[in-house]
């Protein structure tokens, strides 16, 4: 346990130190919406799921921003260049975007 | 003649259960529940000899059911049946003995003819397996004796006809086939063990050509229609008459085991001609060796596609294009 | 087609290299599409242009709806016309990609003043996307292989009969868009896991949604895709290209399939849909550790996963296990478990049995549907295998995977089609590339044939995966020889053109007949065409009630409601087992039982297709053993298949078929006054062609119904069930006189008891229905 412990905080530091500043802010924008959807659960098991569709459709689109965002993080990070040829960051911006346009207008629809 | 000796047995019977015994019976209706309950709990399967056979069956008032089997599972009687017969039947007992459905109205039971030759006698039985339905009132039936020269003996349709007759629905619970799994267990227990003993060499794993053999056995399998032998079970080959044996079936409808495998075998030989064909054309190793390659693999295609498509023309009607063979 | 594509362009001699491919490219694909577009209009040219079969007419029925009265009124459409008494919400158990694509086309169409009917647009719709099936065929391969490879797969498409067979000119079926879609998505997915774009996964996911709308084989897709991500983590070729596109495709794939009503929650409900979002959840946690692992060192990584992993996987286990117990995950649905165990539906679902398309495949089949590419297609596979990558993964998996589904259906021969296009096209281009381009560099740039070798050439090169093999060739002298090398390529050209005529005998013969209109052939080789359906559903509709309820199989409900515009009991959407199997039992019980059912349902017409004078096979009486069975099925304690047997269990309707068939209403539907007939000097009357039997029982009499309408060829069979107040009493024992079986004696009795009782209540109706009138 101790030797879990110790792994973590190195890893803390490790996070600390390398990780640029533009993935930070991803990365606070990611944990948000993990908070959002942890929030969205809990709600459904406290209060229940009775508008079925509402429920998913609200726990979906905070699963698939965070799903995008860490697309958004990887093809962004420096260290991953090699692995997305042809795609800049501003490429993995714009198809961010285009992505949260069809997610939000389907949850729109679906949201009921 | 059978049906109105049955008719004047039971009518003895009954004459004689109700002079004089009628009270003792239906009290000791109770009681034979009761003994018929203890001994089903131990086994699912009752095994009746003749005296048995009377008290819990011929004996009246009932309000159970009795399903038996009237078989001969001695080894010197020689029923390879009866022993099917007999695993499909226990099948059944065993289901209805452990299902939600299980109740004192219906018993399984098994007559030996070694043991119960006299029952055998008394129903004027002489065949076996077969199974008879005893209803709780009344003699049986034609219906009662299950036809197992038309339906079989499978553990489903002796459920399907225990639920015609007695309205009993019992939902067959096969028992895991355990030698398919344990043949699985053992087949994994060898791979992993194969593993382990060459984990440091674990380079096969990527050997494509391995792989790709079995991809290529794989569709062999499944497009020389495999699958639709598993599911029909065709005979291997098709005798006439005459004596004739026909390796093709006629119409396009259906197959012989050993069809299937002669299109496996030229489907496998035109790709072989194909791969001969690239490979040749490759150009790498001897020249000499890379062209008997490309001559081989030219007939292999050729050839054997011309068979294929022959063997196909027969089975279609009209069918008007054919390649080097009719 | 492909010779022929290369042979046009090389009249066309542009010099500049990327010009001329794509030129070529575009011809060709062009040519697949016409070849593919005409070869389907067999049917339109012999007949007419007509919906064929029994779902089409159903799609076409909803499309005119939608057509008529909006898009939202379809979706609510609850249409009380089928199914009697019960009907059907049809806007929420369709799929409506087909009607949406078909409606769109014609408001496009009349929006730019082309006045077409919107039937014309259904009969065009599946051999226009057949083109856009090759196009996406196209795509699909050159992102796999090479550019040269999918002009072969297109050609194959365009043409192969195991496709042809959903998607001819009239067959508007969802099979037919569906197959577009399948491909379609199947190219975005390769594509997006090439670059890692979340743009292309978000278009696959559009396209996914595309073939969820068309059709219930979107199953195939959402188990396919998941398998290659699970096979691509299992040989280690874990990327965060793979993790983009597919946690993208799955969550708006997901969210996007719920939009059609007919999915509803399924995606999140049912088995089928789990081990996609299995597969999400595996790979979330292996990025996670990827990600973790570049941060640390490596004994340290060790010890975490070793205590995450184990925890992880008992709470995924528990919570899959947990959720099924509790209900919240519905097991398989019958129809994809049988798949598994092949036995199950013989058992179980009798009414899955009875479908033809769902019996296994014979290799005859295969060949049928397939000809030369059921034989090439494993040495695709075979270089596919060797020359492995992340995107070839996937067609090998899609080979495997339809080849099996294929074996077990005949129905899924359908999805087996396109990879087998797919890699037959790599074999025969992977040959002929190597065959044409030797021959080129060996007899140098001046001849006039190798011009039309030098395009192709080029083309192969372009996109071709394996330049050091070409540098080797280049540099290697010719070793095979000239004459061997092109007696070769005259011979796969030889093979390709048998492929070529064989699909237009097989689409001729077998997959044009639009089987509402049937055709004879006179031994001089005369046509005849035999309209008899339709005559029919036209006699139903001019001269029954609005509202008159027809009783027939259920084969044949979508066509009397789309032609005779009446109410059915039963159709071909086969929902409620019990329904149909009441319609069964109706049918396989005698006449006055029947009658009991029929009254009870209100039915007006009785409706039985009979073949007998004509010879055609698919009518009831070869269906009637299933309607026995699925009636067996709900009602065993009224109808036994055994009684419908000889003793010898045989099924016949001569004199020494058993009596319980005689006498069933089915039979004496489909036999009345056919003894009668004589139908030739030779055979005697009542001669039945497609049994070759005489029947066994001739001169009965109808208690309860009457013949209101006979076809000219006798096909369809049209009877009016009378109302109680019509009977003609005195008949009932000459028609039962006429059974000699010991067992009616007993019903004989009851039913002349009935009869004396009877003069009475009977009076009674008649009085009640006078007073009503």
């Amino acid at each position: 346990m101790a030797q879990i412990t110790t792994v973590l905080s190195k890893f803390y530091n490790e996070y600390k130190t390398r990780t640029p500043k533009r993935l930070k802010a991803i990365d606070a924008y990611l944990f948000y919406i993990l908070l959002t959807g942890i929030t969205q659960f809990i709600y459904c098991l406290l209060v229940g799921t009775f508008p079925f569709n509402s429920f998913l459709s609200g726990f979906i689109s905070s699963v698939s921003c965070f799903v995008l965002a860490v697309c958004l993080r990887l093809q962004v990070n420096p260290e991953n260049k090699t692995q997305f040829n042809g795609i800049s960051p501003e490429r993995g911006f714009a198809d961010f975007i285009f992505a949260h346009i069809v997610l939000h207008l389907v949850v729109m629809n679906f949201i009921g | 003649m059978k049906h109105l000796y049955l008719l004047l047995f039971f009518a003895l019977l009954i004459v004689l259960n109700v002079t004089g015994q009628q009270k003792r019976q239906s009290h000791n209706m109770a009681e034979r529940v009761q003994q018929l309950t203890d001994m089903a709990n131990k086994r699912a399967v009752l095994r009746f000899n003749a005296n048995r056979f009377k008290d819990f069956v011929k004996s009246t008032p009932r309000n159970y059911s009795v399903v038996i089997m009237f078989t001969a599972m001695a080894p010197q009687r020689q029923c390879q049946v009866c022993r099917h017969a007999s695993d499909e039947f226990t099948i059944v007992a065993n289901s209805f003995r452990y299902s939600q459905a299980y109740s004192n109205k219906l018993y399984f039971a098994v007559v030996d003819f070694d043991e119960g030759s006299d029952v055998f006698q008394m129903l004027r039985l002489n065949t076996a397996p077969v199974f008879i339905h005893f209803p709780p009132k009344g003699k049986p039936k034609t219906a009662d004796t299950m036809d197992i020269q038309r339906i079989g003996f499978a553990a489903e349709t002796i459920a399907k006809w225990i639920h015609e007759r007695t309205d009993i629905q019992i939902r067959v619970f096969r028992p895991p086939n355990y030698s398919g799994t344990f043949a699985l267990i053992i087949l994994f227990g060898i791979v992993a063990a194969f593993l382990y003993l060459r984990r440091n060499n674990l380079e096969f794993l990527y050997n494509k050509t391995m792989w790709g053999m079995g991809a290529l056995f794989f569709c062999f399998a499944m497009t020389s229609g495999q699958m639709w032998n598993h599911i029909r079970g065709p005979p291997f080959i098709h005798k006439n008459q005459n004596g004739q044996i026909a390796y093709i079936h006629g119409s396009s409808q259906g197959q012989f085991v050993f069809e299937t495998y002669i299109v496996m075998f030229l489907n496998a030989a035109v790709v072989l001609g194909i791969i001969l064909l690239t490979e040749s054309a490759r150009g790498k190793g001897d020249p000499k060796r890379r062209k008997i390659f490309a001559i081989v693999g030219l007939i292999l295609l050729s050839v054997f596609f011309s068979l294929l498509l022959s063997v196909f023309r027969t089975k279609t009607q009209g069918y008007p294009y054919s390649f080097l063979f009719k | 087609m492909v010779q022929a594509g290369s042979k046009k362009s090389s009249v066309s001699k542009i010099n500049t290299k990327a010009g001329i491919s794509s030129l070529i490219i575009f011809v060709v694909l062009l040519l697949a599409w016409i070849a593919g577009f005409s070869s389907r209009l067999f049917a339109v040219i012999r007949f007419e242009s007509i919906i064929h079969e029994f779902d089409p007419w159903f799609n076409y029925r909803a499309t005119a709806y939608m057509v008529k009265h909006g898009f939202y009124n379809f979706l609510n459409w609850f249409d009380e016309r089928a199914w009697y008494p019960l009907g059907r919400i049809v806007g929420g158990t369709v799929y409506p990609g087909l009607m949406l694509t078909s409606g769109s086309i014609h408001y496009i169409l009349h929006l730019l003043h082309i006045n077409v009917h919107i039937r014309d647009v259904c009969v065009f719709l599946a051999p226009v996307f057949s083109g856009l099936t090759a196009i996406s065929t196209y795509f699909l391969t050159k992102e796999l292989w090479s550019a040269g490879a999918g002009l072969f797969a297109a050609c194959f498409i365009a043409i192969v009969p195991g496709y042809i067979s959903r998607s001819v000119a009239g067959s508007y079926d969802n099979e037919g868009i569906a197959i577009f879609a399948l491909q379609f998505t199947y190219f975005l997915w390769i594509k997006s896991v090439k670059t890692g774009s979340v743009f292309w996964a978000v278009a696959a996911s559009l396209s996914y949604f595309y073939m969820v709308s068309a059709w219930g084989g979107y199953v195939f897709i959402i188990n396919l895709i998941p398998l290659h991500v699970f096979v691509l983590l299992l040989m280690g070729r874990y990327s965060n290209r793979l993790f983009t596109s597919y946690t993208t495709f799955y969550i708006l794939g997901l969210i996007f399939s719920m939009q059609i009503p007919f999915v509803g929650f399924q995606p999140i409900r049912t088995s089928e849909h789990m081990a996609a979002g299995g597969v999400f959840a595996l790979l979330f946690a292996v990025g996670v550790l990827k990600y973790m692992q570049s941060m640390m060192s490596k004994s340290e990584f060790k010890s975490l996963v070793v205590f995450g992993g184990l925890i992880s996987a008992a709470v995924v286990f528990l919570g899959v296990v947990l959720l099924t117990y509790a209900g919240y995950v519905a097991p398989w649905s019958g129809r994809f478990y049988s798949l598994w165990d092949t036995g199950y539906a013989k058992i179980h679902i009798p009414i899955i049995a009875s479908v033809s398309e769902h019996q296994p495949t014979t290799w005859f089949s295969f060949f049928f549907d397939l000809h030369i590419l059921v034989a090439t297609f494993p040495a695709g596979l075979w270089y596919t295998i060797k020359n492995i990558n992340d995107e070839r993964v996937f067609v090998v998996l899609y080979a495997l995977s339809a080849v099996y589904f294929a074996g077990v259906m005949v129905r899924l021969m359908l999805t087996l089609t396109p990879v087998v296009c797919i890699l037959s096209g790599i074999a025969f281009s992977g040959l002929l590339e190597l065959f044409l381009r030797e021959d080129d560099s060996s007899r140098g740039e001046d001849s006039e044939e190798e011009e039309q070798s030098t395009p192709s050439k080029r083309l192969y090169d372009k996109a071709g995966k394996v330049p050091k093999m070409k540098h080797e060739q280049s540099r290697d002298t010719d070793n095979i020889g000239p004459n061997l090398r092109s007696i070769v390529t005259v011979v796969i050209l030889l093979l390709l053109m048998l492929f070529a005529v064989h699909c237009t005998w097989v689409t001729s013969n077998a997959y044009s007949s639009p089987s509402i209109v049937l055709a004879s052939y006179g031994s001089d080789g005369t046509r005849q065409i035999l309209d008899d359906f339709r005559e029919a559903y036209f006699w139903l509709s001019q001269n029954t009630a609005d509202d008159a309820r027809i009783m027939s199989w259920w084969d044949y409900g979508y066509q009397i409601a789309g032609m005779a515009n009446r109410t059915t009991l039963v159709d071909n959407n086969t929902w409620n087992n019990s329904h149909i199997a009441l319609v069964g039992k109706a049918m396989s019980s005698n006449e006055s039982a029947a009658y009991e059912i029929m009254t009870a349902l209100d039915v007006d017409y009785v409706l039985v297709i009979f073949g007998g004078v004509i010879g055609y096979s698919g009518d009831d009486i070869n269906k009637f053993l299933w309607m026995v069975r699925i009636a067996e099925g709900e009602h065993p304690k009224d109808i036994r298949e055994s009684d419908y047997f000889t003793e010898h269990g045989e099924f016949r309707v001569d004199a020494e078929g058993s009596p319980t068939l005689l006498n069933c209403l089915m039979y004496k539907l489909s036999y009345y006054r056919f003894g009668e007939l004589k139908l030739d000097y030779r055979s005697p009357a009542g001669f039945d062609r497609t049994r070759n039997a005489v029947i066994g029982h001739k001169d009965f009499q109808l208690t309860y119904l009457e013949e209101a309408y006979t076809t000219e060829h006798w096909l369809v069979r049209v009877y009016r069930v009378k109302k109680p107040d019509e009977f003609n009493r005195p008949r009932i024992p000459i028609a039962n006189r006429i059974v000699k079986s010991s067992n009616y004696i007993t019903k004989k009795n009851i039913k002349r008891k009935k009869g004396t009782i009877k003069n009475k209540p009977l009076v009674v109706k008649g009085k009640r229905l006078s007073s009503k009138q």
